[in-house]
């Protein structure tokens, strides 16, 4: 049986929404004609005095799960390069506009579109007529991939190590926490006698899918490390054996 | 100044010059990829022209692309047997200096330099083969369409556009569209303001669009268009229905819009040619410093 999307499960979510945008940003109108739910229009980025500083064409994807996955924003217009420095993902043009683990903060999940909006997006697009005009992302920038996850775990948690954040996060994905388990922070006491009011304040606000996605990052960045540090030893070893050799026949 | 005084400068902000270096790019685009293709197939006269928005002289400022056919002889067969090897063949060509994205029926043409990687060009490569040797009616291929092929003849297009003595009223249709993300194809909006427009080449730009925003408002279930190079092969119904409710909605809005606002409120201000790069720059600036929910981008990828 085909699964209902939100928008038949929520009409008073796609009411509200239709009254923000009409209110808010009349450039903008959500349409249910393709697949997906999606808001499209011109995106305002606003000055001082609501004025219009500069427009962008845009397309916000309101996937099947929304409001529990994130909006997926992509720049129409042709005007900003499909790359990592400008955080548009390559081969799709998805605006990658924040950290999905740091989404309690500044869009949480049942928040108003409209937040997302007037917080996210317009940092976003404020961002890139500031990188457009040649200066530095205004407000800083996540490393990208597992890079930013890192860093922003690193900050969260206090902790140095890919591991202990997988430790971590591992803590966030399980469907139901385990006190007598060691704790993830590495003191190698139980959870229950250590960070587990922490943890269990933090899944309120990280769901498992975010921890599940991190992870897979986290995970193909370590393999990535090792393979890189396997090559490094591998041309190390040869370039050695190299040297070796050419003292052997020097002799 | 009154309403059609200022759609007419609406306009003008809206217009291309030949000099402008958007335009510039576009031609030194256009050149390289034809002396691309022109290698790539030696042995073929390839026709390599402007089609759309350029040829019609519908083109904005706000969303522009060139259309760029590259139609190969009836018999030619030195691009592929099929259209869709034709199709392909010519994405290859081009793959070597570009990245291609593949649309419908056109390749778009992304940079491929390592600084301004994905950059957009805002040119689409649309390959095809004439049906005969008269060149005037071509096939073109259709990925994920009901048909593998379609007819269409880009002289029909462009004529009926052009004598249709409404390219002004199209040219405000278009930026509208866009502005308010109703989703309609390029192609479909204006053959429906043509259509509507029948026998209105007379009246004020305004009376013109409040009547096509009307006739989406009130008829929207009822609209329907036909390709003048193509009437029975292009059914364009479900290019319609995809947008038919937005078209409605929004044009319903925007008639409110008029009568509470005025026409500002649709199209916006009039931009203020004294504004320097140094002004905006400042205003910027101040939208930075004065941001309510500063945030970080992180992008998934490396």
């Amino acid at each position: 049986m085909k699964r209902r999307q939100w928008h038949e499960l929520r009409p008073d979510l796609v009411e509200q929404i239709r009254r923000d945008l009409a209110a808010n940003y009349p450039t903008l109108h959500l349409s249910l004609e393709g697949r997906w739910a999606e808001v499209r229009g011109t995106f305002p980025v606003l000055g001082e005095g609501g004025r219009v500083l500069d427009r962008f064409q845009i397309r916000i994807i309101l996937a099947p799960d929304f409001p529990r996955s994130l909006p997926i924003t992509f720049e129409t217009g042709g005007r900003i390069p499909w790359t990592a420095a400008r955080h548009v993902v390559e081969h799709s043009g998805a605006a990658c506009v924040l950290l999905p683990d740091e989404r309690w903060k500044i869009f949480p999940v049942g928040a108003p579109l409209l937040d997302y909006l007037r917080g996210p997006l317009h940092s976003y697009f404020l961002g890139q007529l500031v990188v457009e005009a040649g200066g530095k992302w205004p407000y800083g920038e996540w490393g990208h991939a597992a890079d930013g996850i890192l860093e922003f775990y690193y900050d969260t948690l206090g902790v140095r190590t890919p591991e202990a954040v997988l430790r971590y996060l591992a803590a966030l994905k399980r469907p139901k926490l385990k006190p007598h388990k060691a704790c993830p922070c590495g003191s190698t006491r139980h959870m229950a006698d250590c960070c587990l009011v922490e943890i269990k304040a933090l899944r309120e606000k990280i769901d498992a899918q975010t921890a599940t996605e991190s992870i897979e990052y986290i995970k193909k960045e370590i393999q990535r490390r090792e393979l890189l540090e396997v090559r490094t030893s591998q041309r190390r070893t040869g370039e050695m054996l190299m040297r070796v050799a050419g003292q052997a026949v020097g002799l | 100044m009154n309403k059609n005084e200022y759609l007419q400068e609406i306009l003008e902000e809206q217009t291309f010059e030949s000099s402008d270096q958007e335009m510039k790019d576009l031609r030194r685009r256009r050149d390289d990829i034809k002396k691309l293709l022109l290698e790539k197939f030696s042995g073929s006269t390839i026709s390599i022209r402007w089609g759309g928005a350029m040829a019609k002289g519908t083109m904005i400022r706000e969303s522009y692309d060139g259309d760029m056919t590259s139609y190969f002889e009836h018999e030619d067969t030195a691009a592929g047997e099929s259209l869709s090897d034709i199709f392909d063949n010519v994405a290859k060509a081009l793959e070597g200096d570009y990245i291609v994205e593949r649309k419908t029926s056109a390749l778009r043409i992304r940079d491929k330099a390592y600084a301004t990687r994905g950059t957009d060009f805002h040119i689409d490569v649309v390959p095809g083969r004439y049906t005969d040797d008269t060149k005037a009616d071509v096939f073109i291929h259709q990925n994920g369409g009901s048909k593998e092929r379609l007819k269409t003849n880009l002289d029909v297009h462009i004529d009926h556009i052009k004598d249709s003595g409404v390219v002004d009223a199209i040219r405000l249709m278009k930026l509208w569209n866009v502005r308010y993300g109703a989703g309609a194809k390029t192609f479909v909006l204006e053959l429906l303001t043509v259509k509507l427009l029948k026998g209105r080449k007379g009246k004020d730009l305004s009376d013109q669009l409040e009547h096509v925003w009307k006739e989406f408002r009130d008829n929207a279930e009822n609209l329907s268009v036909e390709d003048p190079a193509n009437p029975s092969g292009n059914d364009l119904k479900p290019a319609l229905d995809a947008c038919r409710w937005s078209l409605s909605s929004i044009a319903r809005t925007t008639l409110s819009k008029i009568d509470s606002d005025g026409w500002e409120s649709v199209y916006g201000p009039l931009k203020d040619e004294e504004e320097s790069k140094e002004s905006k720059a400042a205003a910027i600036h101040v939208a930075v410093s004065s941001a309510t929910v500063p945030t970080r981008p992180w992008c998934g990828e490396k």
